[in-house]
């Protein structure tokens, strides 16, 4: 399943979790990118893996237009000295959990974004418990039924299987990519 | 003779405040702080309903229906969730094919949640 499935999975549903394997991850997320910098107004990228100055220079090269992006890095404040971006919130660290929920709503709220992208859970996963990571996502698609927006949940296969299958209860969608 | 409820639930202060709603009801009820231990109570002794949380640690409300649903003496066990989770469409779908009888939203509503009760252990 590619970036057409998961497109047009996304249109019927809300909430949707793109069950990656460890090959096609990055590919298949750079294909979303480039579709989805179009299709949507304004993008709110929670980036769990990837620091921002990394990410974006891996946009430049692709050349997906991110103008339209607002990013929120959880990894750089805690690896090095970040510096202050007019696209850019920085979140202490993955484990700040609450902290990144507070923060994903006020961006939700200052830019009116109309999708998420969280890249990904199974880097969450190496920061907090099952149980916390579950709750923040019910909580995180909760908000996004409320403000009637779109988000994206990123995992890989291994960890769907071994700890997250309860997302499936409450995710609109679940989907292989 | 009182029917019985187990009550899973990871957090302390909802086993108590649960445990007295369902009392309250005339109901005998017992409780469980994880999923294992609730298995472990059920193989033990028989209950008429089990009101079970979703999201606990070590073993979540899902893994403990499908553990209700594989073990050939528990299989026709009622069980209920009682949950702050909101289920999706397809989540509805995966918990209907394992025999979930009712489905609890926390917050509760008192009244409205003794009469389902009622009705579950009619």
């Amino acid at each position: 399943m590619g970036k057409e499935n998961i497109l047009s999975c996304l249109k019927k549903n809300q909430n949707v979790v793109v069950v990656f394997n460890s090959q096609n991850h990055e590919q298949t997320m750079i294909d979303l990118h480039k579709a989805m910098s179009k299709k949507f107004k304004r993008i709110c990228m929670v980036t769990i893996h990837k620091a921002f100055s990394i990410l974006i220079k891996k946009f430049q090269e692709e050349g997906i237009d991110y103008s339209n992006y607002y990013f929120i890095d959880c990894i750089s404040e805690g690896l090095t000295k970040v510096k202050d971006s007019k696209q850019c919130i920085y979140v202490p660290s993955p484990a700040a959990m609450t902290k990144l929920s507070i923060t994903i709503e006020e961006v939700r709220k200052t830019h009116g974004t109309d999708l998420m992208i969280f890249d990904n859970i199974s880097s969450l996963l190496i920061y907090n418990n099952k149980i916390a990571v579950l709750q923040f996502l019910n909580f995180i698609m909760t908000k996004t039924r409320q403000t009637n927006t779109k988000a994206i949940y990123s995992i890989l296969q291994k960890d769907m299987k071994e700890s997250m299958e309860d997302i499936s209860l409450f995710a609109d969608a679940v989907i292989e990519s | 003779m009182a029917k019985k409820v187990l009550i899973v639930d990871d957090q302390e202060d909802i086993l108590t405040s649960m445990k007295m709603l369902v009392e309250s009801e005339g109901y005998e009820a017992k409780t469980a702080n994880r999923g294992k231990l609730a298995l472990k109570l059920l193989k033990q002794e028989s209950f008429d309903l089990v009101l079970l949380d979703i999201l606990m640690p070590e073993m979540s409300g899902m893994e403990v229906l499908v553990n209700i649903r594989k073990d050939s003496k528990l299989k026709n066990q009622k069980v209920a969730f009682l949950s702050v989770v909101k289920l999706s469409e397809p989540g509805k779908d995966i918990v209907k094919k394992l025999k979930l009888v009712e489905y609890f939203q926390k917050p509760i509503d008192i009244v409205d949640f003794r009469k389902r009760l009622k009705k579950l252990l009619k």
